[in-house]
């Protein structure tokens, strides 16, 4: 084994580090960071006993030049932290003198000896387009962003209420956007070992790679030098999204030549996830490559795929919960063959390279240039289906709760719903897909069409396919000029085109579908073509792998421009930055579709706009423990792609008076820092406005799907985050972190509705009855007291008690019209139809213990140390099975008996008590 | 520590084989089509369940029993709602089902089973069926309790039609004469070209079939299905359908237009859009026609709603040289000399009386542009007799005529013109403002637009039209 190991090393050296030349001096670089794994920028580093000295980069870098062979010392000295020093040999042209942790005074072994604990990572978030970017800002290993993202995530909870386009991503220096909707990219799920190098900033502090969003930023390094020097493999086991991980692990470490290689490959799967009727299935690999060229100039190239395929789940409404009798109830799947068949797979796979340049210009500046390509299929599965029962075995129409309104009489109301009540609970599986049936039904209508003769399909899987083609270019320049004074600044420019459409993935039986939009069929306005999806293929034969329905092009393009000066002082530091945005995008619809011949087919007209953002912030050091900060930002940014047009399946509609998003936001606050206490209080306020947002949905009174485009959306998001971390005994800390917030809609919006069936809109600007709602979802408040103690042999033990208050049901706009509540007096019903529910407070408590071993040395070359981890967390050990953790209004309103009970609100749950377990071997 | 490093080097490979080999299994067969029908003994024909029925009440049925039956109803064209209809050879009865549509799985031509245990049988307007209680009426049987009452059996079984050559040899109240297939050979429609319903309100239709034996049956047709909007053939051919009745009178149903054998289909729409009045006058083909869509007209009113001698339903608008009558659903506001623009896309052309006509024009399709004049064409009364089907609807002026006839010397109803090449009614109705005036007896020069009331006439606006 170990000659197979080391062939493949050889083979990787020789195929990507051919040796260079030697040479007298050497050049040694090394990182300086803080027990958080931040960098510590402008920390004074010297070689002892010389006269050698310099300054670490924002990025917590150093290099000495031209230094002569032999053995040094390299010391660190920062205030507030003790002094460090590490031997390093030159003897090479370039030495990696590694990572240096500066420690608080006072503390003696760095977290990072701790060994990693469990984090919530990828398995917690069970729908693909939950979780929220702002997770990433949990690499801080700030007390309450870590809280914000770990430890809060059960409940959903989202940083200052903010949406995912108010955090900016970047991964290796480019910036991972997806331009449609504005939210991160995450592609490496997975990939967890060499992800772990992140830098971040939370809130509108300042940051040296990017202008940054309101909420925050944050960039992954996972250049190949930055890789630990190891082999690692991971088995992990858990009942959450997925039941296995397997992850392997390899960093060579700077190698001579200046090159650095490192690997990962991972999987991920489950046959069932905690959800039932859920599976997942996902492989990860990256590759990382790294050429220093010289002292000045270094390459990175990385290239990391994950493909995922998982059966989603989603949220029921309390009564089909209640009949199944679990919280947990999925009614995408059913039983096929004696087995589990969910209806809505993902499958998703965008790999991404990025080429990165690092240029040392001088001693003092820097520029990073960060070139990315990423594409690749979001595909997501289906039912759809041609005249034929809604094949959702919850469908309203089969709950008890529909009875009173198909019978007329009251007498015979309780009798069928009792009925269903009993039928339902002695088989649940009546909730669920009846595969049988959707097979029995394709398999026995014989017909003829378009000249083909086969059995129609009345039920298909399709894909709703997402094709990405992200280019970036991005580049940042920082320049400390002396002590005092420094300069960021970039240049960006991202394209990214979407072809949206979508493919029958399975006709359950039949032989073809034919690509019709049913809903036009039936309309009132009858037109000889309305039902063609695609006028130039009318009647279009559809078999498996065909795309039909719907085909159109995102295309956008964005252009930024930020500089950032920033002063440090011995009292003060303070920053100033600009930002201007240009922002092009339009659709091109691919076909001509029968309802919108005239606005369907082609391009668009093109959006434009140029949008200024200003930022600044200040930090008055009161003395090296007490600081106060205030930082503000105020300006425009472009509405979103998905935002902008009313229809993009069918048409090239834009919404009405498309403006500007205004923003403005400050914050501010007290922090206080000693070794063995660190506290911080901040107070924001943000205001968005002119928001847009476009909700698709079925309405089957109109028997079409319908789009309701909401315009002039303000939000306001006030609060306050509070944060304290103490060493109480040695060892034992202690934490408890608050946030509580207030998200409010602060303006009647005004709702524009049409269909895909016909033509005239069927309402336009309705006002929504808005003000004072509450925006968003998640926990308007949230609280964590948390223990965590560290043995003295490689031990380390936690708790978490958590406390979610002041979630609120997802709000439809509808419900709050003239039309939902004329005619109803005031009273209980009018009520109902107005008020947002609030969800009952929920608290769970979360355990983790970590042990490792040093074992004998395996192999001795090349690692020295083996290392053994075991990692064990137990969330909601409780196993409280009744917090709703997300809950939405229905967007359909029963208009005739204006009740809400016909169209109840959905929820999902939480995960009851569930379990991480990771086994790490390391060697290094 | 070699048992250590032995762990290692084994459990590394074995944990790759297992990274490699555990597989998420997601790949199902297809279940297997049950074309098989159920050991269900059944225990009642479909005549003899009706031995249930009570009038006025919902009926619980037996425990007992079961019925089966072929099914004979299709929903897929929304004709049929919610309802399936089956049918032995003792006859038919309508089940109703909270499913819709019923046919992927319960389609035409498929044997049913009903396990009558908790159902009810009553009638709905003398029609009987069954379905679960609701008050003293049957509702639809809930789609979850579907399975428990309805099993399904083979597809692909015929069923009875029954060949009616006269629906008056039927006894509506007969209970075997209700929900049955049936053929109607030669029959024919009186209203072609009409649509089967009216699709703009989605009201039900309700049109005329003469069977073979001359005898009127009515075919009832949803204004959701479909076909709703199709147009009515006008030649003879096959009908079948699905029997039904309504307080004691036989509806036909149809459940596609398959139903409609050896009809051709009249040709009912235009080939192309038009855009004048001259393209309108050239389709008209002899029989009613809709216009295609995109098609949209231009012109200045020549008719004067004011002086009322024309109903403030109509219009005659006049482009260039040609005219033509536009009929609105409702009264219309355009005066004499407007100039207006009407969208006439899928509207009916029809020829009212000789005279043809845009009809049920919704007001909103018509919009003022502006005003203008028309310039009537001289004409002696000859020209106006031999060139009157492409002058109609137009202005004309004629000199040197005189005016005969009427109600004691007044324009009221009967008035005609002569000149020395022929003669022409006028049109007068009693309601126009001027019907009691007396007209000169000397020659006049008199204007007005060219009329057709199976024969040509001249109708003049109001009283400035005589001089």
């Amino acid at each position: 084994m170990k000659k197979i190991y080391y062939k493949l090393f050889l083979v990787l050296t020789v195929l990507l580090a051919p040796a260079i030349a030697h040479a007298q001096n050497a050049t040694i670089r090394g990182i300086i960071t803080d027990d958080y794994n931040n960098p510590v920028g402008n920390a004074k580093v010297m070689l002892a006993g010389t006269a050698y000295e310099t300054l670490t980069d924002p990025t917590g870098v150093y290099t000495f030049s031209e230094i002569p062979y032999g053995d040094y010392r390299v010391e660190v000295k920062e205030s507030d932290y003790a002094a460090v020093s590490q031997k390093v040999t030159a003897n090479q042209p370039t030495v990696d003198a590694g990572k240096i942790t500066l420690l608080p005074e006072g503390r003696k072994t760095p977290l990072e000896e701790q060994l990693p604990t469990v984090s919530l990572e990828e398995g917690e978030n069970t729908d693909p387009s939950g979780g929220g970017v702002s997770s990433a800002l949990g690499a801080s290993r700030d007390v309450f962003a870590s809280a914000a993202t770990f430890t809060f995530s059960v409940a959903r909870y989202d940083v200052r209420g903010y949406g995912d386009e108010n955090f900016i991503t970047y991964m290796n220096g480019a910036p991972m956007i997806n331009l449609n909707n504005g939210r991160s990219v995450y592609a490496w799920g997975g990939l967890n070992d060499v992800t772990r190098n992140q830098i971040s900033a939370y809130g509108m502090k300042a940051s040296n790679y990017s202008f940054g969003g309101i909420g925050g930023s944050f960039n992954v390094d996972s250049k190949a030098s930055r890789q630990r020097k190891q082999t690692q493999v991971t088995y992990s086991n858990a009942n959450r999204a997925y039941e296995n991980r397997l992850m392997l692990t390899y960093g060579s470490g700077i190698m001579k030549g200046g090159w650095s290689v490192s690997a990962s490959l991972s999987r991920r799967w489950a046959q069932e996830g905690y959800i039932p009727g859920t599976f997942y299935d996902g492989w990860s690999y990256y590759l990382g490559v790294e050429k220093e060229i010289n002292t000045r100039h270094s390459i990175s190239l990385t290239q990391f795929g994950v493909s995922t395929i998982n059966g989603r789940s989603t949220s029921a409404i309390q009564e089909a919960n209640d009949l199944v009798g679990d919280n947990y109830f999925n009614p995408l799947w059913g039983y096929q063959d004696g087995e589990k068949r969910n209806s809505a797979v993902n499958n998703i796979f965008t790999p991404l390279t990025v080429l990165e340049h690092d240029w040392q210009i001088n001693n003092k500046s820097t520029l990073t240039t960060a070139l990315s390509y990423q594409f690749g299929k979001e595909k997501r599965g289906g039912l759809n289906w041609y005249n034929a029962p809604n094949p959702r075995g919850d469908y309203y129409r089969r709950l008890p709760s529909f009875v009173p309104f198909a019978l007329t009489d009251t007498a015979s109301q309780f009798a069928v719903q009792s009925q269903e009540e009993e039928t339902i609970r002695n088989n649940p599986d009546l909730l669920q897909i009846n595969w049988n049936e959707l097979y029995e039904s394709n398999s026995n209508h014989l017909e003829t069409n378009n000249g083909v003769t086969g059995y129609r399909a009345s039920y298909i899987l399709e894909n709703r396919i997402e094709d990405n083609h992200n280019f970036g270019f991005n580049t940042v320049y920082n320049n400390s000029f002396n002590e005092n004074y420094s300069l960021s600044a970039g240049i960006s420019y991202l394209n990214q085109k979407t072809d949206y459409y979508k493919v029958l993935d399975d006709l359950l039986g039949a032989d073809y579908y034919i690509d019709l939009n049913q809903f036009a069929e039936q309309s009132p306005v009858p037109g000889v073509d309305a039902a063609q999806n695609n006028l130039d293929n009318p009647d279009n034969i559809v078999t498996e792998g065909d795309e039909f329905g719907y085909n159109y092009t995102s295309d956008i393009n964005q252009f930024q421009l930020w500089a950032q000066p920033e002063y440090k002082g011995k009292k003060v530091d303070a920053f100033l930055g600009v930002q201007a945005t240009m922002t092009t995008f339009s659709r091109t619809g691919n076909y001509r579709n029968g309802v919108y011949s005239d606005i369907s087919f082609g391009k668009s007209e093109e959006q434009s706009f140029s949008n200024p953002m200003l930022k600044g912030g200040a930090t008055y050091k009161i003395n090296g423990r007490n600081y106060i900060f205030a930082n503000g930002t105020i300006g425009t940014r472009s509405p979103l792609f998905d935002d902008a047009f009313v229809a993009p399946t069918v048409n090239n509609q834009i919404v009405s008076e498309l403006e500007d998003v205004e923003v403005s936001s400050v914050e501010g606050g007290y922090s206080y820092k000693a070794p063995r206490l660190r506290a911080q209080a901040t107070f924001y306020t943000t205001a968005i406005k002119n928001m847009t947002h476009i909700y698709h949905y079925y309405n089957d009174d109109v028997n079409s799907f319908v789009n309701l485009a909401v315009s002039g959306i303000n939000e306001s998001h006030t609060g306050m985050e509070l944060a304290a971390e103490a060493t109480v005994y040695k060892g034992l800390n202690v934490s408890a972190v608050a946030s509580v917030g207030n998200y409010i809609y602060t303006s009647r919006q005004k709702a524009t509705t049409t269909r895909d069936n016909i033509s005239t809109a069927e309402s336009v600007n309705e006002t929504i009855y808005s003000e004072n709602f509450k925006a968003g979802q998640g926990p308007q408040a949230a609280y964590t007291l948390g223990g965590y103690y560290r043995g003295k042999k490689f031990w380390s033990a936690g708790i978490n008690i958590n406390y979610f208050d002041q979630m609120y049901v997802r709000f439809n706009p509808i419900r709050r019209t003239v039309a939902a509540v004329e005619v109803l007096p005031d009273g209980e019903q009018r009520d109902i139809m107005l008020d947002q529910q609030q969800l009952d407070a929920q608290m769970t408590v979360d355990i983790n213990a970590s042990k490792s071993f040093k074992l004998p040395t395996t192999f001795k070359k090349p690692y020295r140390n083996t290392y053994l981890v075991i990692n064990v967390g137990i969330n909601n050990i409780l196993n409280n099975q009744d917090f709703i953790n997300g809950g939405s209004e229905q967007l359909r309103v029963d208009f005739d008996t204006k009740q809400v009970k016909k169209f109840a609100p959905k929820y999902s749950y939480a995960f009851g008590a569930n379990y991480f377990i990771s086994v790490i071997l390391r060697m290094n | 520590m070699n048992t250590f490093k032995n762990f290692i080097t084994l459990s590394v490979p074995m944990m790759l084989m297992l990274f490699v080999t555990s597989c998420v299994d997601k790949d199902f067969d297809e279940p297997p089509i049950d074309g098989t029908d159920p050991e269900i003994t059944v225990t009642h024909t479909i005549d003899q369940i009706k031995n249930y029925y009570v009038l006025g009440t919902a009926k619980a049925l037996p425990d007992s029993a079961v019925i089966s039956g072929i099914v004979i109803s299709d929903d897929l064209q929304g004709n049929i709602y919610k309802d399936m209809i089956i049918s032995d050879s003792t006859g038919g009865i309508l089940i109703r089902v909270d499913i819709s549509p019923l046919s992927p799985l319960y389609g035409k031509g498929r044997r049913v089973f009903i396990k009558c245990a908790g159902l009810y049988i009553s009638d709905y307007s003398g029609m009987i069926q069954i379905g679960i209680k609701d008050g003293n009426a049957v509702g639809r049987i809930p789609s979850v309790l579907a399975p428990d009452y309805i099993v399904r059996g083979m597809w692909n079984q015929p069923f009875p039609v029954r060949v009616i050559s006269s629906i008056n040899a039927l006894n509506p109240n007969d209970r075997t004469n209700q929900n049955i297939s049936v053929r109607f050979n030669n029959a024919h429609f009186t209203e072609s070209c009409n649509t089967w319903a009216d699709v703009a309100t989605q009201q039900s239709g309700n049109r005329i079939m003469i069977d073979s034996s001359g005898a009127t049956v009515t075919v009832r047709t949803s204004g959701f299905s479909t076909f709703a909007a199709s147009f009515i053939p006008a030649d003879t051919g096959t009908v079948e359908g699905i029997l039904q009745v309504f307080n004691g009178t036989f509806q036909l149903i149809l459940r596609d237009l398959d139903d409609l054998k050896d009809f051709s289909t009249p040709p009912c729409v235009s080939a192309q859009p038009v855009h004048s009045i001259q393209e309108l006058q050239s389709i008209y083909n002899g029989t009613a026609i809709n216009i295609a869509n995109g098609s949209e007209i231009e012109g200045i009113v020549i008719s004067d709603k004011n002086a009322s001698n024309i109903t403030s339903k109509n219009l005659v608008i006049q482009q260039g040289n040609y005219g033509v009558v536009v009929r609105f659903l409702t009264n219309n506001t355009f005066n004499l000399g407007d100039k207006i623009k009407i969208d006439i896309s899928g509207q009916e052309l029809i020829k009212f009386h000789g005279l043809l006509e845009v009809n049920n024009v919704d007001i909103s399709l018509a919009t003022l542009t502006g005003t203008g004049i028309v310039t009537p064409r001289i004409a002696t009364l000859a020209d106006i007799n031999a060139n009157g089907q492409t002058w109609e609807s137009t202005l004309v002026t004629i000199a040197g005529v005189t005016i005969s006839g009427g109600a004691a010397g007044t324009y009221d109803v009967g008035t005609a013109l002569t000149d020395a090449t022929g003669t022409l009614p006028i049109f007068t109705t009693t309601y126009a403002t001027f019907a009691g005036n007396t007209f000169p007896v000397t020659p006049v020069t008199i204007t007005g637009y060219i009329g057709d009331y199976d024969a040509l006439q001249l109708n003049i606006r109001n009283t400035s039209d005589v001089q």
